[in-house]
């Protein structure tokens, strides 16, 4: 096919223009003033000069002439709008989505377009990627439009864009200016009814950063009401699936509710919840129907099982201190009478109740933080090997156990051949060495995770003395630390890490004699950081995750964590590595590379906005170190699905600045698409410039020339 | 009858008897400390402070028996100025006659029971109007600015910590009941009006010395559980007003 091109003249040439036209002008006055000429002259002359004017007036508008060929393989890029927007169903079809309604019409419309170009198919979420196949669903955070302009790094030659979307803009730049940069025609496709559609959504949710488990708390939600009759709703806050309040919410002609669900955290820890309002008939949109947030759930108690063998000081003011401790929930037991005690006194004189079954114990075992044993020979009172496999499954699982007494660290102790035994702090098939039945008690030489005082050493000779049975353990398990010894002399306290949980052991069972002598604040401070340790309180973590300042979705976050070891030391070689379960349900890992110090880094991309729960665990030498979770909030100033009524008006502007058309879903026809690629199925396969041809040039000085030799034979002046 | 073989009594076994029988009675001789067992120990003061001589062996052998307890064999006598106060648990201030106390004795005794320490008063008069109920009827008050006897309620775990009791008694039953200070919120002191110890005094012949009135024996069994509870509450607090005894003690207690 040939064309012919115009170009664009400068100022030069539009006055040159001018000044030809004028004299063209005047010189078909002259010719028809002029008496004594036959009219076919004058006909014959204004159309030689007409045309000589013509050609020079052409020829300042640089004029081309065109050789074209047809071309049916042109790249055109098709690229379908992904955002969580997209997911509303109110396409043509009732019940289809925007996204599934866009998926059917491209592939009906697809060997239509095949006919006519080369179709390459992408799909914009939070950026554009090419694509097979428009599988998937609609749930991307972000609708950056201006994410388009990155076709031309993605498929090359590409000569016009189809864009499919609701018009639902958000999280990037006014894609105008880069698409208009594309060069090439965007035609767009708007999707979705852009009457308002009936959505109830959840605006907000505002709940405090702390809560407790178990303890109630409250979320205030604050729902949006677009084209909602009136009506009610049941509006619910979940975690991990399971509901853990509700109430019903009644509205009749608001656009704003707003309400407070009262709730139980069931867990402690960092946890994410989501507040969630049930759909309503005919909602098109029900992605917006729910929004997670984050609370730090702490325990609202720690509960202690305290078992002790027989009463005495000990028993006595330690019960005290942990039933005066508003952060403890004690249950315990005392046998008060031995299997050989003989008795005259009847059932009904006795206050004695039964000891609980081993089953009973077990069964409540798993509701405690920790376990203590104190002088308790648990094989006579019906805690056999199931019972002592069910305390080993609780410690390596997380729970703490203190066993006191000096008699259960002895080769006779009942932990002996258990399997409790590996757990103790001391070995307990060495011979136990003799000491001084009288002792102040000392720190230990190295770092221990906790102790009596807090510095120095000058409290501890200060401290009354303490009494013991004469002997000490004989050895240290392998990687207990010790926390107390006897002045001089053998270990009296010690503790063990294993697996999740912490284990202590104390032979001597007069700590009392400090409180009673004056050092009430000693032995009080020394058993409430003992507890600590014991319950795994945040001060004593091996693991600890530190949380980033803030998380932006698609931007890298660097994630901190500290390691240490039972004595507080950092740890330098440990193994970490993390998951991450988005806002949107996508789950994430990586693992964190060592920066010195016991601390550890590690990169991390979170794509959806929203609550983000990261876990880390940390392994040493192929053993379990510890572990730590945090919620990270990453943040975004734009809710994807908080309203969904398609806005045309974009989109019409973009095809408009860019030279392409815009239609509805519904005037996706072949005909619009054959109308919208046939500029694009001609390529210009050469341009030939009139102005620098001589042929034409020569015609035009024939045309001038030929206008004077008629002129001439006709005797014209 | 001779006991030992005729042969054995050529030797000097009685020096060897007692050796052995010093060891099996005191084994602290050995150099064996209290450590966590229960110690009883007496206040020795101005008044007649031990008018029973040493009954502990007899209790100590009761509570064996009866209990889990573990008692040390020997009682601790102590005044108020022994170091020993603050190493005491379980303190028995008993006695006949008035009992005075100077400033440095109150100070001792108010730190100790604010140091967790639990005091036994006992009137071995068993008279409400005599000298000794008299003088310590003031005590609490000059320990502490709010301190006060007050009548402990039946439903208190005293009455409660082995025995299951209904109401005070000792070697009399004035009706008065017991009386108890409480410290920070903590029972730490017990007043029994009705001597609680005479109802275990043997007399030489092996039986009861002295006569329970009115109610006679049986009231001798009651007092003899009080002085065991007493000493279980010493060693377990409150441990029998925990929720998980409630039905059990309630039962027991509707009981007819």
């Amino acid at each position: 096919m040939i064309g012919v091109e115009l170009g664009t003249p400068t100022e030069a040439r539009a006055w040159t223009a001018v000044y030809l036209a004028g004299a063209a002008v005047w010189a078909m006055a002259r010719i028809a003033r002029r008496r004594g000429i036959r009219p076919t002259d004058r006909v014959a002359l204004a159309v030689l000069r007409m045309a000589a004017a013509a050609g020079a007036l052409s020829l300042i508008l640089d004029p081309a002439l065109l050789v074209k060929r047809r071309r049916l393989d042109s790249p055109v890029a098709v690229v379908v709008d992904a955002s969580a927007s997209m997911a509303t169903r109110d396409a043509r079809r009732k019940g289809m989505s925007r996204w599934e309604a866009v998926r059917e019409s491209v592939e009906q419309r697809l060997p239509s377009l095949s006919r006519r170009c080369s179709p390459v198919l992408f799909r914009l979420k939070n950026h554009l990627s090419r694509v097979d196949r428009l599988d998937g669903e609609a749930r991307g955070a972000l609708s950056d439009f201006s994410r388009l302009a990155e076709i031309r790094n993605a498929a090359t030659g590409v000569k016009a864009v189809f864009f499919f979307s609701d018009g639902r803009r958000g999280g990037g730049p006014d894609p105008r200016g880069p698409l208009a940069a594309l060069g090439v025609p965007v035609f767009t496709v708007g999707v979705g009814n852009p009457a308002a559609v009936s959505d109830l959504a959840v605006e907000s949710v505002r709940a405090a950063p702390f809560g407790f488990k178990n303890v109630e708390a409250e979320a205030t939600v604050r729902l949006r009401l677009r084209a909602v009759p009136p009506g009610r709703a049941r509006l619910s806050v979940f975690s991990r699936g399971e509901r853990l309040g509700s109430r019903w919410i009644e509205w009749t002609r608001e656009e704003v509710v707003e309400a407070t669900v009262p709730f139980r955290p069931a867990r402690a820890g960092p946890e994410t919840f989501e507040a969630v309002v049930d759909p309503r008939p005919g909602e098109a949109n029900l992605r917006n129907n729910r929004m997670g947030f984050s609370m730090d759930i702490g325990r609202d108690r720690r509960r202690i099982l305290y078992i002790c063998g027989h009463p005495g000081p000990n028993y006595a003011f330690l019960r005290h201190q942990l039933k005066t401790d508003p952060t403890v929930e004690l249950v315990t037991f005392v046998i008060l009478r031995d299997m050989d005690n003989l008795l005259g006194y009847s059932d009904r004189e006795l206050s004695l109740i039964p000891f609980p079954t081993q089953a009973e114990i077990l069964e409540g075992l798993p509701s405690f933080d920790a376990v203590i044993f104190e002088s308790f020979s648990f094989q006579r009172f019906g805690v056999g090997p199931a019972g002592t496999e069910a305390l080993k499954r609780f410690i390596l699982g997380g729970g703490g156990f203190l066993v006191m007494g000096d008699e259960a660290f002895s080769p006779s102790s009942p932990y002996r051949g258990s399997a409790l035994e590996s757990l103790m702090p001391f070995a307990l098939d060495r011979e136990p060495s003799a000491g001084p039945n009288r002792f102040h008690a000392e720190p230990p030489a190295g770092p221990a995770p906790f102790s009596a005082f807090d510095n120095g050493s000058e409290g501890w000779n200060s401290l009354p003395l303490l009494e013991g049975g004469s002997t000490f353990p004989g050895a240290l398990r392998r990687g207990a630390i010790p926390i107390l010894r006897a002045e001089g002399d053998g270990p009296l306290a010690a503790v063990l890490g294993s697996g999740r949980g912490r284990v202590m052991g104390l032979t001597s069972l007069t700590t009392w004699r400090w409180a009673l002598g004056g050092q009430e604040e000693t032995y009080i401070r020394f058993w409430s950081r003992a507890l600590a340790w014991l319950t795994g309180e945040a001060e004593f973590k091996r693991v600890r995750l530190l949380p980033p300042d803030g998380a932006d979705p698609g931007e890298e976050t660097i994630l901190r964590a500290l390691v240490r070891d039972e004595a507080g030391r950092p740890v330098p070689d440990a193994e970490g590595s993390f998951t991450v379960r988005e806002a949107d349900g996508n789950l994430g890992a990586g693992v964190f590379r060592a920066a010195g110090e016991g601390e550890y880094l590690a990169s991390i991309t979170i794509k959806a906005a929203g609550p983000a729960r990261v876990e880390a665990r940390f392994r040493r030498s192929g053993s379990f170190l510890g572990e730590d979770r945090i919620v990270l909030n990453a943040g975004s100033a734009w809710n994807e699905t908080a309203d969904v009524t398609p806005d045309f008006a974009l989109l019409e502007d973009i095809s408009r600045s860019t030279g392409g058309q815009f239609t509805t879903l519904a005037g996706f026809t072949d005909d619009w698409v054959k109308e919208a690629l046939t500029p694009l199925a001609w390529e210009t396969r050469r341009r030939i410039p009139l102005g620098d041809s001589m042929f034409v040039v020569s015609f035009l000085l024939f045309l001038l020339l030929g206008e004077w030799i008629y002129r001439r034979r006709r005797g014209f002046p | 009858m001779n006991a030992f073989p005729l042969r054995c009594r050529s030797l000097s076994w009685k020096p060897i008897l007692l050796f052995i029988s010093v060891f099996a009675v005191w084994p602290s001789f050995a150099g064996d400390v209290p450590g966590n067992r229960f110690v009883y120990s007496v206040l020795r003061h101005e008044g007649t402070w031990d008018p029973y001589g040493d009954l502990w062996p007899e209790i100590a052998q009761h509570l064996r028996s009866t209990t889990s307890i573990n008692p040390w064999p020997d009682r601790r006598v102590l005044g108020s100025s022994d170091p020993a106060l603050f190493e005491s648990p379980f303190l028995v201030l008993a006695g006949r006659g008035a009992v005075a106390f100077s400033s440095d004795d109150a100070d001792r005794l108010r730190a100790y029971l604010s140091a967790g320490g639990f005091l036994l008063v006992d009137n071995s008069e068993a008279d409400p109007a005599g000298p000794f109920a008299r003088s310590v009827s003031s005590l609490p008050a000059r320990l502490f600015p709010d301190g006060e006897w007050k009548k402990i309620p039946s439903d208190n775990a005293v009455f409660r910590s082995f025995f299951l009791l209904k109401e005070a008694s000792g070697r009399r039953k004035s009706g008065e009941g017991l009386k108890g200070l409480w410290v920070g919120g903590r029972l730490a002191a017990v007043y029994s009006p009705d001597d609680l110890e005479g109802p275990w005094v043997r007399s030489p012949a092996g039986g009861w010395l002295f006569p329970c009135e009115p109610g006679g024996e049986p009231q001798r069994l009651e007092a003899r559980k009080l002085l065991v509870n007493i000493v279980m509450f010493s060693l377990t607090g409150t441990y029998k007003t925990d929720a998980v005894h409630q039905e059990y003690l309630k039962r027991k207690l509707d009981l007819p």
